[in-house]
């Protein structure tokens, strides 16, 4: 008997190659695959085979009468793209091949292959060849890239197939292992670590993982082809880019705190904060900017880092504590 | 997934990959660009090979059944009835435009154009469906890049691909001051979340890493520069943007056991030694006496500068300044 991956090809192959539909009893007599097996061997194993190569974006479509699959809905259609266009979008796959994680998912270079069909002989502008030449595009580094690589691979499918995790995971902050039971979102690449985004199903509350802190996963094997969850329609995962982190969770309750800058970093801080606080520049330069504040320490850990050319105005008690943080440093020297 | 799904996938690109390579090389098409394209080595090829050749389409006769072949260092394609590559999946179209975001997001640059035209002519081919799944997929990844300051970068971008000296306005976070500075940008690098600019600086009289979100403002000037023959790309941007000048100083840190967790986790452990009280110390290597302190800080009084002294009392120094704002 042949092996199924020669079964599939065969079946693309026929029906792809074939001027009329094909009917299931044409397609077992004369197609190579399933004439050993038993009639209804065979169609389940033709079943089973359809349905994967629907999987893998192959249409057979059935007329009443037989199946085929048409060129035109199969095929590529010629995309034409200019030699830029292709050049640029090899290099953002390598880039992404490069990722531990990505570097687990075939697509990543299946797709380039398709993209490149066309392409004879690329000629990119000196302008498109200077992105080869002179940048390095790296978003994600770090250690442990096996265990990471892994991790991702199998939350990629599960937020892809919308099945629920099981995980042990380590509280650093509790410093202690528990299980946890995740609808998962998305994943997130933030400073170059790869973070999980779902929901706790026991906390009923959406929570951020960090992927190193995850053990023993794994995704629920009920009904495999059945989705566990729907992604609630509001969840965006712009909602947690480019957030710092006293913006990220609300364990204080959100308060304004007003920071006070000196003219040599005030453009600084307008331009990396005023899309989402308010900035006021003063006339000698300097820029007074009203933080929306979810986690209070650790803005003051952001504007200790600054020393002198920062000075927290209001709250008083926020103020007060920055205060004795400095104080309270100068005692160990 | 399991190997044999992964291979069905590669089989069904690999066939019209030769088909298009048999177009450009006729019966030559080069072994060692099939192997690098498909991340393949020769034994996985052969067997992908042999599955190959037993397929076709019936009656199976010696004509009906796909015929290709290895000579030495190239692949002939005799017959292969697979013309053309299938239509992109979710997600294959996913993958490209996540991997294309990186480029995308910097909206308003050239590249930027260049990548936002082709996904939309890719776009285009694929089925309602897809469009629509895509669309909700989109939200399952997510890159963190900071996209300001893109003004500049398409200047900085433009004086590297016509080798163009610059002049900028550079914030140095280490010793907080602005300064104007004229620097030949050798290399542009994405690392983490930032864009980083490396280049000769005729200030500084070597070369150096610059942030592109610290340069306040940059200026193409009409004077050209030659990238030095030496200049190695690959030397960055593996671990970080910048690179060891041979002149740092070891910096010892001591922080207490409340964050000592979190220390931890990030070090290397051969940088790490543990404390009976179960505090830390982290032996590190800084260029820079002022960005080190800046970072201490961040800890509040959950780090200590335990060596060199000369750190210490530069660190009591940026408290007393510090505390003057707060009488």
């Amino acid at each position: 008997m042949k092996s199924h991956t020669e079964r599939l090809i065969n079946l693309v192959a026929y029906l792809l190659n074939s001027r009329v539909s094909v009917s299931w009893e044409i397609i077992r007599k004369q197609m190579q695959g399933y004439e050993k097996a038993s009639d209804s061997t065979a169609l389940r194993m033709f079943e089973r085979d359809k349905a994967e190569l629907k999987e893998i974006g192959v249409p057979i479509s059935y007329d009443g009468e037989g199946y085929s699959i048409s060129k035109e809905h199969y095929y590529l259609p010629e995309l034409n793209l200019t030699p830029d266009e292709m050049f640029l979008l090899q290099i953002c796959s390598q880039s992404l091949k490069k990722t531990p994680g990505f570097n687990r998912i075939p697509e990543v270079t299946s797709v380039v292959h398709k993209a490149m069909f066309d392409a004879c002989d690329l000629f990119p502008s000196d302008y498109a060849q200077a992105m080869e030449k002179n940048y390095i595009l790296n978003f994600s580094l770090g250690t442990d890239t096996e265990k990471v690589s892994k991790l991702v691979k199998t939350l990629f499918d599960a937020i892809f197939k919308r099945k629920c995790v099981f995980m042990q995971y380590y509280s650093i902050g509790e410093d202690k292992k528990g299980s946890r039971t995740v609808e998962p979102y998305s994943l997130l690449i933030r400073k170059g670590i790869w973070y999980l985004v779902g929901k706790d199903i026991a906390k009923k509350d959406m929570r951020v993982y960090k992927l190193i802190r995850i053990s023993k996963i794994s995704v629920n094997k009920k009904s495999p082809e059945k989705p566990d969850f729907t992604v609630p329609k509001d969840f965006k995962i712009k909602d947690y880019l480019g957030k710092r982190a006293w913006e990220l969770s609300n364990t204080d309750g959100t308060i304004e705190v007003k920071v006070k800058y000196s003219s040599d970093i005030s453009w600084w801080v307008k331009e990396n904060f005023s899309d989402r606080n308010e900035v006021q520049m003063n006339s000698d330069g300097s820029c007074i900017i009203k933080f929306k504040v979810n986690t209070i320490d650790s803005l003051i850990r952001w504007i200790m880092r600054i020393g002198e050319k920062a000075e927290i105005l209001s709250p008083k008690y926020v103020r007060d504590e920055i205060k004795n943080a400095f104080t309270e440093i100068l005692k160990k020297y | 997934m399991s190997t044999q799904a992964e291979r069905i996938k590669r089989i069904f690109n690999l066939l019209p990959y030769l088909e298009s390579k048999k177009r450009k090389f006729k019966d030559r098409i080069p072994l060692s660009d099939v192997l690098s394209d498909f991340g393949m080595n020769i034994k996985e090829f052969i067997k992908d090979l042999d599955v190959i050749m037993m397929c076709g389409i019936p009656p199976y006769a010696p004509d009906d059944l796909m015929e290709m072949g290895i000579e030495k260092d190239s692949i002939s394609v005799v017959r292969n009835f697979f013309e053309k590559p299938g239509k992109l999946t979710l997600i294959e179209a996913l993958m490209l435009y996540l991997g294309s975001e990186i480029i995308a997001c910097q909206k308003g640059t050239k590249y930027a154009a260049i990548i936002e035209s082709a996904r939309r002519k890719i776009r285009r081919t694929l089925s309602k469906n897809i469009k629509e799944q895509l669309d909700k997929h989109k939200d399952q990844i997510g890159i963190d890049i900071v996209t300001i300051a893109i003004d500049r970068l398409q200047i900085i971008q433009q004086a590297i691909a016509e080798r163009k000296k610059i002049e900028i306005e550079y914030y140095t976070k280490g010793r907080q001051n602005l300064n104007k500075r004229v620097i030949s940008p050798y290399l542009a690098i994405i690392c983490l979340d930032h864009w980083y600019i490396v280049g000769y600086c005729e200030l500084a009289k070597e070369e150096r890493t610059f942030r592109l979100d610290r340069i306040k403002s940059a200026k193409l000037t009409q004077d050209f520069f030659k990238l030095p023959e030496h200049f190695d790309k690959n030397k960055y941007g593996k671990y970080a943007p910048y690179l060891p000048t041979g002149e740092e100083t070891e910096v010892k840190i001591k922080f207490s056991p409340k964050i000592a967790r979190w220390i931890t986790e990030r070090a290397e452990k051969k940088n790490i030694k543990k404390l009976k009280d179960g505090s830390v110390i982290l032996t590190i290597k800084s260029a820079s006496q002022n960005w080190l302190i800046q970072e201490v800080l961040g800890y509040r009084e959950d780090a200590e500068i335990i060596s060199p002294p000369d750190f210490r009392k530069a660190l009591k120094e940026t408290c007393i300044q510090a505390l003057k704002s707060y009488r």
